[in-house]
């Protein structure tokens, strides 16, 4: 290989990755959105859904 | 106040509408960023005097290396962090770090090895730089092996933030392995302290197409942890509030 055509393969190969990695995660985000989706209703889910950060304490799990 | 500011911020809900905000801004300067680069790269500066056009290549190269590092160095963070706070958004953001570094890790291998093949005139040598990169690079896909094998995804988050943990002790050997041992890969170009060896074109456009790199990485591992925190809370009123 000459120059241009390592710099060009070097090139292609790191915009693949990126490509690779944007689709990996918009699969992700549309697997969570349709397991999200397929979900009953909670009982509770009559509030207004704007948790606050107060809900949440370190150990609390 | 720190404590304070920092809990709200480790609220999974927060977590997730700040991400929301943050990643366009990461991804939107990665891409400008990373069309100057290049443009800089490979058209404004000048053919190296020894290596021609292919030292080009570094351009990418080095930028791939040092995010290698420098996630695994972010994904210990946050394991240590969920080590000691049990906090889940810390335990998604070490997961999430470890599939764009190892992206970085193998970029990083394949790049420098397209470099060394007319410059050094061998694509591989077990050189103590190389051999700990790839090291690095059996690390994240043990860790990534780990992640994906156990069911209970919190109980893997411990042993996960253990042997991330364990594994940054390559970190060091990586950096240092051109001092500690005689290299066949050269020694640090940039440096804090002593004087920079490299011309201030071509060391502005490495810092160009590294915070392209920077910026790109943390769109796309602040992403996942986003989408991976929101399956994992899928119970929570929260998460069902962010469905339409």
């Amino acid at each position: 290989m000459n120059a241009t055509e390592t710099i060009a393969v070097c090139l292609g190969l790191t915009l693949l990755v990126l490509l690779i990695e944007v689709l990996a995660v918009r699969r992700l985000r549309q697997t969570t959105l349709a397991q999200l989706g397929a979900q009953e209703p909670l009982a509770s889910d009559s509030s207004s859904g704007t948790a606050s950060a107060s809900e949440w304490r370190p150990h609390a799990e | 106040m720190w404590p304070n500011f920092i809990l709200r911020q480790s609220s999974p809900p927060v977590f997730f509408r700040n991400c929301g905000k943050l990643i366009p801004w990461c991804a939107g300067l990665a891409i400008v960023l990373g069309l100057i680069g290049l443009w800089y790269a490979l058209v404004v500066t000048p053919t190296d005097a020894q290596q021609g056009e292919v030292y080009r290549v570094l351009y990418l190269h080095v930028p791939t290396a040092w995010m290698s590092m420098l996630l695994y160095v972010v994904a210990s963070l946050y394991a240590g962090l969920h080590l000691i706070f049990r906090a889940p958004v810390a335990a998604v953001l070490m997961r999430a770090m470890l599939p764009t570094g190892a992206w970085m890790t193998a970029l990083a291998l394949v790049t420098g090895s397209l470099w060394g093949k007319p410059t050094w005139g061998t694509y591989w040598i077990w050189d103590a730089r190389l051999t700990f990169e790839l090291l690095l690079l059996f690390i994240y896909l043990g860790l990534i092996a780990i992640s994906s094998l156990i069911e209970d995804e919190r109980k893997t988050d411990q042993l996960l933030a253990i042997f991330t943990l364990v594994g940054l002790v390559n970190i060091p050997l990586i950096y240092f392995s051109v001092v500690f041992w005689n290299t066949l890969h050269q020694g640090a170009s940039l440096s804090m302290t002593g004087a920079t060896r490299i011309a201030p074109i071509m060391k502005m456009t490495l810092f160009l197409c590294v915070a392209a790199t920077w910026l790109a990485c943390a769109a796309i591992a602040l992403a996942r942890a986003r989408w991976s925190l929101l399956a994992r809370e899928r119970d929570s009123v929260w998460a069902r509030a962010v469905l339409p």
